[in-house]
């Protein structure tokens, strides 16, 4: 394959991802109002966009199977097959599935696959004799667990099959690699390329006069959405490097405001000024992303796991175009997902148990989403019947997480369910207990520098809040000194910092020094010993501790100085030095030098021996 | 090893290559000039804590945090009297690295015939960091293969594999 084929064939699959999307939503949206031509036009569009290009690049197999696809979707939108439930969970599935070759091709471009099964499903669905029992059930018994995480284990396992058959196939793939060919110069020609399938379908070209298939996806949504474009992050990263450094520029050309005194050269200053800083706000939000991208994922998870567990659920989404740096969006959707899941699951009432309640029959779940100052708040709400405090004692009290004469207020009781190890449902159910609980959730979220607390009240319902930080790109940090060198601690490691006094300082042997604080005593630690720097002693009642407190074990590390505490951009160091222990990274400070961000936990984790302390358990006492 | 960098080299330059040519103490070395992303005097660095002698640190980089690497420590070579250093910042696959230089001596252009292989010496230390020599009037030049005297072969390891995923 030459390298041109091979971009391509990579542009086609991210084209793909975008097309795939679209459809999924499209596709849900066509559940809720099956009448809507635009959206069934929208929908072709997509399909046949999707066969077009795939043919045009040499993904044989994916254009045979979207081929199949567009048939239903053709079939459907002449109302020749009506739009029933069944019909759009078939379409969801077909969906699935192309987006299953799709990622796998992203991994390795010669794969192939086989889509006997679902095509013969299509094939009944086009005779009018698929069954709604049958297609509802599909989803449930392939994929209803975890569409997500499962597209991803059988393509890695779609990998090692094909690999196998890639062998016996190569000869025949040669052999078409040549008609291909002939046909990837289509591709050129935008206009031209759909010409050969557009005849079959007349309809559509009357109906979307000005839609050429190549632009289909655009179009479609082109009223709603501004015009963007796709910048790499590495991009955005280059000139966030080049504003930053701009800034530091202007913070040292202010400091010889005084000897200035030229008017013109004055207010030039100051305008300098104003621009420089308005740069850095525009360059810093270009990291930023609306969350509507994940959300709409929501719907999907909603819709999947409501059917499979004979739910009605209704999903609001509020605050979509909030905006979080994507570094952190890419983290939040799995936490989110399990969120979202267990509401349905966990939260929700059955629908019968909920008319005998006086409730709705429809379950709601709503997802907020909301800017808090320097964070994101989103809330997941359900109407449902809330987590009982009781309940969640006896099986915290049963599985060993608090003691029986644990006194503990309801709140703290309910947030228990963050707890490793931690599941109310006895047995554990396909759809949210899957070994990971909500713990697990917890980690993700703290991973993000964010937290996550549930308020609930029994029979009306529950809200999770998670909060996040709006960026990891910048963090709160604490400048120390180390013998002559800074370093930068972050201020989320940081629980205290004292001087160690005399009176509180304690040699304890075998151990070292302890610092003895509040009738606890704490293991001390020198940062200069364990960066390996050779600085002259200074005794230790005049240097500073800062103590660490962390789930696992407190402890006081010495630095010679605070210098000021202010925020600092995250720099990734370079892969020569990345995987030494214990740096987060470095920064530049406002003299324009680097100085490296430590990792404090991770730094000084081999020193000490994991102590497992309880710490609820040491709470509630 | 160094028959097949030669050969290589061969392959890929059939006409002029450039190489860049600068002082270790008393010897000359080259590296390719198309790995050369700038020339800059030594800056400012920040001491990394549990490395090895020859980095010499992190620098400041127009906003970039790039390692400074001592190609003299690197390859011991004994530093000469009167030097003038300076850095050069090397591109290797997409990742900025500065390394320190006695001093810059000019632009090499010659075509692959006078480039000769490294001579087999037994017993001699790993020299398949070295591409060839290239003979001038009276001197020789060592090229170098810059990944390879950094150690990054690894790293190339790594992020081959990132690309692939």
């Amino acid at each position: 394959m030459d390298e041109f084929e091979k971009e391509v064939k990579l542009d086609f699959l991210a084209e793909a991802i975008q097309l795939l999307d679209d459809a999924e939503q499209a596709f849900l949206a066509l559940e809720g109002d099956k009448n809507n031509a635009d959206l069934m036009n929208q929908i072709f569009r997509l399909a046949h966009n999707l066969k077009g290009t795939s043919r045009a690049v040499g993904f044989g197999d994916v254009a045979e199977f979207t081929h199949e696809m567009e048939n239903l979707i053709l079939k459907v939108k002449e109302g020749q097959v009506p739009i029933t439930d069944a019909v759009v969970s078939l379409l969801l599935e077909c969906n699935d599935h192309v987006s299953i070759m799709i990622k796998t091709l992203n991994m390795d471009l010669n794969s192939r696959f086989d889509s006997k099964e679902i095509i013969a499903k299509i094939q009944l669905a086009l005779k009018g004799e698929l069954s709604a029992g049958a297609a509802v059930a599909a989803p449930a018994t392939e994929e209803a667990p975890a569409p997500e995480s499962s597209a991803d284990t059988i393509s890695a396992e779609d990998i090692a099959l094909l690999e196998s058959f890639e062998r016996d196939l190569e000869a025949p793939r040669e052999v078409m690699s040549s008609e291909q060919k002939e046909e990837r110069a289509h591709s050129f020609f935008p206009t031209e390329a759909p010409k050969p399938s557009l005849h079959v379908v007349p309809e559509a070209d009357k109906t979307t006069p000005t839609a050429e298939p190549k632009k289909a996806a655009p179009a479609a949504k082109g009223n709603t959405e501004d015009d963007s474009i796709r910048v790499s992050l590495a991009r955005v990263e280059m000139l966030n490097n080049v504003v930053g450094e701009l800034v530091i520029i202007q913070t040292v050309l202010n400091q010889q405001r005084d000897e200035v005194h030229n008017p013109l050269m004055l207010k030039s200053l100051s305008q300098l000024a104003k621009l420089s800083k308005e740069i850095q706000n525009i360059s810093m939000s270009l990291r930023m992303v609306p969350l509507k991208q994940t959300l709409q994922k929501m719907q999907r998870i909603v819709r999947d796991t409501s059917k499979s567990l004979n739910k009605k659920v209704h999903l609001e989404l509020i605050g979509e175009e909030t905006e979080i740096d994507k570094t952190v969006l890419e983290h939040l959707a799995d936490p989110l997902v399990h969120i979202v899941r267990n509401a349905v699951d966990h939260g929700l009432e059955s629908t019968d148990d909920r008319v005998m309640l006086g409730k709705s029959e429809e379950g709601n779940i709503s997802i907020r989403c909301t800017h808090e100052g320097n964070s994101l708040v989103i809330e997941i709400r359900d109407d449902g019947k809330g987590i009982n405090p009781k309940i969640i004692r006896e099986k915290a009290i049963e599985k060993k997480v608090i003691s029986a004469n644990a006194n503990m207020s309801d709140d703290d009781l309910v947030n228990l369910i963050f707890h490793p190890g931690f599941s109310t449902k006895s047995e554990v159910s396909e759809i949210s207990g899957r070994g990971v609980g909500m713990d697990v959730v917890k980690t993700n979220i703290e991973k993000l520098s964010g937290e996550v607390r549930v308020v609930t009240e029994v029979g009306k319902g529950s809200v999770f809040k998670v909060v996040l930080p709006l960026t990891l790109a910048i963090i709160e940090g604490m400048v120390t000194k180390v013998g002559d060198e800074r370093y930068i601690i972050p201020l989320g490691q940081v629980y205290e910092s004292l001087s160690p006094t005399k009176d509180i300082v304690h040699h304890v042997n075998g151990v070292g020094d302890c610092l003895k604080i509040r009738g606890e005593v704490i293991p001390m630690f020198k940062v200069s010993t364990a960066l390996q720097r050779t600085t002259k002693e200074r005794p230790v009642h005049e240097q500073i501790a800062i103590i660490v407190n962390t789930e696992e074990r407190n402890f006081a590390v010495l630095v010679d100085d605070i210098l000021h505490q202010q925020q600092v951009v995250i720099k990734k160091l370079g892969d020569e030095i990345k995987n030494q222990k214990g740096f987060m990274g470095s920064s530049i400070l406002g003299d324009g030098r680097p100085a490296f961000i430590l990792d404090l936990v991770e730094l000084f984790s081999g020193t000490m021996k994991k102590k497992k302390s309880n710490f609820i358990e040491e709470m509630a006492a | 090893m160094e028959k097949d960098n030669v050969m290589k080299m061969k392959r890929t330059n059939a006409e002029l290559s450039r190489f860049i040519e600068f002082s270790l103490g008393n010897e000359d070395y080259a590296i390719p000039l198309l790995m050369v992303r700038e020339v800059i005097s030594v800056p400012d660095t920040t001491p990394i804590p549990k490395s090895p002698t020859h980095f010499l640190g992190i620098m400041n980089l127009r906003g970039q945090v790039i390692s400074v690497v001592d190609l003299r420590k690197k390859l011991k070579v004994e530093t000469k009297q009167d030097k003038e250093e300076a850095v050069i910042i090397v591109d290797i696959g997409g990742m900025n690295i500065g390394v320190v230089v006695d001093s810059i001596n000019k632009v090499l252009a010659f075509s692959s015939e006078e480039v000769s292989e490294m001579p087999e010496v037994e017993h001699q230390v790993n020299t398949n960091y070295i591409y060839g020599v290239y003979k001038k009037e009276n001197s020789l030049t060592v090229l170098l293969d810059i990944a390879k005297v950094l150690d990054l072969k690894d790293m190339e390891a790594i992020t081959g594999t990132k690309k692939a995923a």
